[in-house]
């Protein structure tokens, strides 16, 4: 509990500590001015809670607990706020930032065998049992219960947003199962790595409104949604798993998303699961969502969730290179793309050799002068910066005092990024 | 066109596919894939370009009656279209109420950009060609969900009553100018679109035509697509409204003369263009920036110096929504380009006012049957005043309370609007009344408030019970009636008290007497009523006065606030006559005379008679007659303001259950995955995990063990440490029963397979909530996000 006023204005400046952290987690925020007090205000509210500085008294709450128990005594541990005194507070904060850090200097090499790779873990985890499967099969019965509910209520207005531990994907598939098979409805993977919000708006006018327009921007795709179904009588459901993925951090994403659920007709039912994704909305999006939040625990492993995710211990799979790829690409350049791709032809071509070391620069210079691409070796160093920058590009000189440069991508994840690129700028 | 997100790059044989969709067979043969990818993992990297699934629906409308909870409860239907009926009654009066709260701001507003242009031709010519453009600064204030709608009433007013060329610039148009034009244009030419002709030649700038189908359609572009500029714009503009170039043409002293004599100057145009009826006066351009702060500087200045440089040519007129002050426009924009502007300032009411007059015309107010109970009441103002000061964000909440109100309270079937109580009531089936009868709400009340023969008749007799019923609900909307008349009376006497001891505001006072006590008991009301017993004798009657007026509205719906109004009425017709009121103190003085003090007493006799001669000081009439209204209202508001809470069967209308809406309205996600990671215990109900929350126990799930060992870390851990941290507590049982030292070591050093992958499992998991990140800062280590 904070009490002085001391107190909370050193809390209020952690909080927004707290927020840079979040904002430096998805560069894509472009925040308005006013949205960014917002954000801080909402995550201000959330820590709020969070450290139990509540504005009901105990009493009350101890009061609603027990309600909440004789309601449907199972989720004895959902309302516990009181009995888990949460250590975090102002001064541990400052506490763990002022400690100089000490840690050993033992490394994983220490590790006898090599290093897995994505494909074993895989499978050694496929064959693993998880525990407490009868619990957590309880756990879901109990969540199965509340379907009628979150029906109901999209059908009053709302929109429904599950959160808490656990992967909500197979809640979520059984909820689509039983009652939106019979009703149109739109399923986003949203922590999937290559996903755009002109992917969504896509589906929904190409396979679900049948239209063959094309569309040059957001904007006028989501004017066109918006008409065309003030006249249709007719219910749109969307299903996000992971509203707070990688892709959908963007501000534009969130506030395309949440002009959709303003739609009449569209309904939303979504998860997340980053802590801090409450802070994805200013107050605009987040009255235009209507959010009711359900809490619903699953303890299951982030399965599909977590496929992409690069992890520490293991070689590295490509699945978010590609992603971060596809968006450097994006804000590049013409003429900056092109050299990435003469790159990255040329180390498809050549990539298969051990010897291979990368493209001279001299060679990459060379290419491109002769398709227009670069005056000089300077520009051509000014346009490869960025790429260096985002880790797409590495340069080492090899025995001779020469720079190569090389992709630090794996060749799969490579042909398959110029393919999909060649099909977009096909289709753009 | 194919999408990159379809390619599945398997070459699998596709099912039979006449029913399904082909996205649909896409997600099958993705799901198939998962599956199969546990065992084979090689085809990941083929179904990684899969992202949204679209599915054809057959059925088009959900309906709520299909949804309902599933229990024995039979009159839910009938409760759910009560609360249709009831929030379309207060759906209503919301809107009325934003109407009218604006009106007059907006009245202000409109009667500006409908003058300015006008005035601005009265001017000489130099004004003209500095090119001010006259502006409406609307000071919003802090609120913005709830401006846009605002601004879309704001919109539909000015297009009905000054000109249908109103553009409304949004925040996400004004990224360059380019698209800033463009969507003014599109705008602006669309709106006049329905009023030009098939054949025009203006049709080849892009336009959405109106005319045709009731389906709205977007013309295809036509070849010779006019790129959008402000000079494009006016030769629209000149074409459109050809009535306004002649104003502009005609000279300096005609226009002089027209605005002088404006009615003269109406006849003298209206025989030169008899058909239309708009050339009376130019056609003004009403451009609104609902979020000017929000623009980016450099595309506001362009924007405005394009306007100043046509506004010879385009009667522009600018409403800029300013959230915080005008100073604002003055920092953003450079005073060579705000000098451009003419202001006019125009303040919106502020959304605390506009929440006050919400709560008091229809949280607060004795028609709406349904009511917040103390602690919903409290939690849901707590949000708007301290989180985010949105109305609407408010009004949802207590829509939600009112579903959840009728959805799950059997009682609510009577909770409808006043004059409904009796056909409600008569119309109770047999079942509805059985239902009824077995809420503990009502079976409390026929106990303990129900004496003689009627307990048993209200348990079988039907009939009985419908009459009844109807009474307590008269009975309670006759209280309602009776608590609002006596808490304004109240208010108004505590507005005018020094430090206001019952608030400021009418909802403190409300959620007083909400709380459950009765407001005669508390601090603030007696403090206030010892102010009152204090206060002049002018300030009493107009006080007296004033109050009366304000709760005069209610005279005859009850006894009590009649008879409210005719004690006070005949106190100021006393008060006002104080000369006659009989006067004491001339026999006072007789009394004190003849009590002499003894010449000789004890002590103790002496300060007895000298406290007992200080209480009877002497007091004038006034004083007097003050003492007698208070102790007289006193009593009145003794009986007007008991608590909802203790009138029987209160639960009809009340809605109290916080533990309930808290959970979906405000939820604390990190607070709630934070408990699972450390209790799982309490959430998975098994015997294994319970423990106190610092512990860890090897069989909690290994995320959960994992989160606890990071605990433990500064804002860098060692990942090999913490490798061998998990395995300790992972193989503790194994490594107690075995016992063997140098066994143990060896598979530390070297762990197996399974239970390094179960650790990159939960190391990753922890990556996914947002709880590390990985670092370059030192090698196998990753930082922690949370402290």
């Amino acid at each position: 509990m904070i009490s002085s006023p001391a107190g909370l204005i050193s809390f209020r400046v952690k909080a927004e500590k707290r927020y840079d952290v979040f904002e430096a987690q998805c560069p894509e925020t472009g925040s308005s001015p006013v949205g960014t007090v917002y954000n801080k205000d909402l995550l201000y509210q959330d820590l709020c809670s969070f450290l139990c500085v509540d504005d009901s008294s105990e009493e009350d709450d101890d009061e609603d607990l027990r309600k909440t128990e004789d309601r449907d005594g199972f989720l004895a541990g959902a309302h516990m706020v009181d009995s888990i005194h949460t250590a975090a507070s102002a001064e541990a904060y400052f506490d763990l930032y002022s400690q100089t850090q000490v840690t050993s200097n033992r490394t994983l090499a220490a590790l006898q065998g090599p290093r897995l790779d994505v494909d074993l873990v895989r499978s050694v985890l496929a064959k693993l049992i998880p525990g407490h499967a009868k619990h957590c099969k309880v756990l879901m019965d109990k969540h199965v219960t509340l379907f009628n509910n979150w029906m109901l209520h999209m059908c009053c207005g709302f929109n429904i947003l599950l959160h808490g531990l656990g992967s909500k994907r197979d809640l979520l598939e059984q909820f689509r199962e039983k009652h939106l098979i019979k009703f149109s409805h739109l399923v986003v993977n949203g922590y999937f790595p290559s996903l755009t919000i002109k992917h969504i708006l896509n589906a929904i006018t190409e396979d679900l409104m049948k239209s063959s327009k094309g569309f040059t921007n957001t904007q006028a795709q989501l004017e066109y949604i918006k008409k065309e179904y003030i006249n249709r009588d007719e219910d749109m459901f969307l299903m996000i798993h992971n509203i707070d993925g990688i892709l959908l951090r963007s501000d534009k994403c969130q506030a395309i998303l949440s002009l959709l659920a303003e739609i009449k007709g569209f309904h939303i039912i979504a998860s997340l699961d980053h802590i801090n994704a409450g802070f994805l909305w200013e107050q605009m999006k987040y009255f235009r969502f209507r959010w009711l939040w359900y809490e619903t625990p699953t303890f299951a492993s982030y399965g599909a969730e977590n496929f992409y995710e690069n992890s520490f211990l293991v070689q590295q799979s490509g699945g978010l290179a590609l992603s971060s790829l596809a968006h450097v690409m994006r804000s590049l350049t013409p003429n900056a793309r092109q050299i990435f791709l003469v790159l990255a032809e040329y180390q498809l071509e050549n990539g298969d050799s051990t010897s291979y070391t990368g493209m001279s620069f001299q060679g990459l210079y060379h290419m491109c002068r002769e398709a227009f691409l670069v005056n000089s070796d300077l520009t051509l160093q000014a346009q490869l910066v960025e790429f260096k920058d985002h880790r797409l590009l590495k340069a080492k000189k090899n025995f001779e005092g020469v720079e190569h440069l090389f992709i630090p991508i794996d060749m799969a994840t490579l042909k398959e990024f110029l393919q999909d690129y060649k099909n977009h700028t096909q289709s753009a | 066109m194919p999408l990159p997100c379809y390619h599945v790059y398997l070459s699998v044989p596709l099912p039979e596919t006449e029913r399904k969709t082909s996205a649909q067979v896409k997600f099958e043969l993705w799901i198939s894939c998962m599956m199969r990818m546990n065992e084979q993992s090689s085809i990941f990297m083929t179904v990684n370009t899969l992202g949204c699934f679209a599915f054809q629906g057959t059925t088009k409308r959900a309906k709520e009656k299909d949804y309902l909870p599933i229990s024995s409860d039979k009159c839910v239907v009938n409760r759910l279209q009560l609360y249709k009926e009831v929030w379309d009654e207060l759906q209503l009066h919301i809107d009325m109420l934003r109407s009218d709260l604006n009106s007059k701001i907006f009245d202000d507003l409109i009667s500006f950009t409908a003058q300015c242009h006008k005035a601005r031709h009265g001017k000489s010519r130099v004004s003209d060609a500095i090119g001010e453009i006259p502006t409406a600064v609307l000071i919003t204030g802090v609120n913005t969900p709830d401006h846009g709608i605002m601004f879309s009433n704001l919109d539909s007013m000015l297009k009905s009553r000054v000109t249908p060329l109103v553009a409304r610039i949004l925040t996400k148009d004004c990224s360059r100018i380019s698209t800033l034009i463009s969507s003014l244009i599109s705008q602006l030419t669309c709106v006049a679109a329905p009023q030009e002709e098939e054949s025009d030649e203006a049709s080849n700038i892009e336009e959405k035509n109106l005319a045709g189908d009731s389906l709205v359609q977007i013309k295809v572009p036509v070849k010779k697509r006019r790129s959008p500029t402000m000079s494009n714009l006016v030769k629209w503009y000149k074409k459109e409204f050809p009535e306004s170039r002649q104003a502009t043409s005609v000279s300096p002293r005609k226009r002089a003369k027209t605005d002088v004599l404006s009615d003269e100057s109406k006849d003298s145009q209206t025989p030169m263009d008899e058909n239309d009826v708009k050339s009376k006066k130019k056609t003004i351009i009403v451009v609104m920036l609902e979020d000017a702060e929000n623009v980016s500087p450099s595309v506001l200045q362009d924007f405005i110096s394009l306007c100043s440089t046509h506004l010879t040519s385009l009667p522009i007129v600018l409403v800029m929504g300013i959230a915080t002050a005008v100073t604002a426009i003055h920092q953003i924009l450079p005073s060579s380009v705000s000098s451009l502007l003419c202001m006019q300032k125009y303040q919106a009411p502020p959304a605390s006012q506009y929440l006050t007059q919400l709560l008091d015309k229809i949280v607060m107010a004795p028609e709406l049957p349904f009511k917040l109970g103390p602690k919903v009441f409290h939690f849901l103002l707590d949000i708007f005043l301290y989180h985010d000061f949105s109305i609407m964000n408010f009004i949802m909440g207590f829509q939600y309370c009112m579903i959840e109100h009728y959805l799950n309270n059997p009682l609510s079937l009577l909770c409808c609007l006043k004059q409904d109580f009796s056909s409600k009531t008569a119309h109770l089936s047999h079942a509805q009344l059985e239902d009824i009868r077995r809420q503990p709400a009502f079976m409390r009340y026929v106990e303990h408030q129900v004496v003689g023969p009627d307990q048993a008749k209200l348990l079988t007799d039907d009939s009985f019970t419908r009459t009844h019923l109807a009474t307590v609900l008269q009975n309670l909307s006759q209280y309602h009636t009776k608590m609002f008349a006596g808490l304004h009376f109240l208010h108004h006497l505590g507005l005018m008290l020094p430090k206001f001891p019952l608030g400021k505001q009418f909802r403190e006072l409300y959620s007083v007497c909400l709380s459950g006590n009765h407001v005669c008991d508390s601090e603030g009301y007696k403090e206030s009523l010892q102010l009152l017993r204090m206060m002049s004798l002018d300030d009493l009657c107009t006080l007296l006065e004033s109050g009366v007026g304000l709760i005069a509205e209610w005279k005859d719906s009850s006894s009590e606030i009649g008879k409210l109004i005719s004690d006070v009425q005949s106190f100021i017709h006393r008060l006002k006559n104080i000369e006659e009121e009989p006067d004491e103190s001339l026999e006072e003085q007789d009394d004190t005379k003849g009590r002499v003090l003894p010449q000789r007493a004890k002590l103790y006799e002496l300060k007895e008679k000298l406290q007992s001669l200080s209480h009877r000081r002497y007091k004038s009439p006034y004083e007097k007659l003050r003492d007698e209204i208070i102790d007289n209202l006193h009593n009145h508001f003794k009986i007007l303001l008991g608590s909802p809470l203790l009138q029987p069967l209160h639960e009809i209308f009340y809605f109290n259950d916080l533990s309930s809406i808290k959970e979906h309205i405000k939820a604390a996600p990190r607070c709630s995955t934070h408990r699972a990671l450390v209790q799982p215990g309490k959430y998975l109900n098994c015997v294994c995990c319970q423990c106190e929350p610092e512990s860890i126990l090897p069989t909690m799930p290994d995320l959960c063990i994992v989160y606890k060992l990071h605990l433990e870390c500064g804002t860098l851990i060692n990942l090999y440490d913490w490798l061998q941290a998990f395995i300790t507590v992972v193989t503790a049982d194994e490594a107690s029963s075995s016992k063997s030292k140098k066994n143990r070591k060896t598979s530390q050093r070297n762990p197996s397979i399974e239970l390094q992958a179960r650790f990159i499992r939960a190391v990753s998991e922890l990556q996914f909530l947002g709880f590390i990140k990985s670092t370059q800062r030192k090698t196998d280590h990753v930082m922690r996000l949370t402290w």
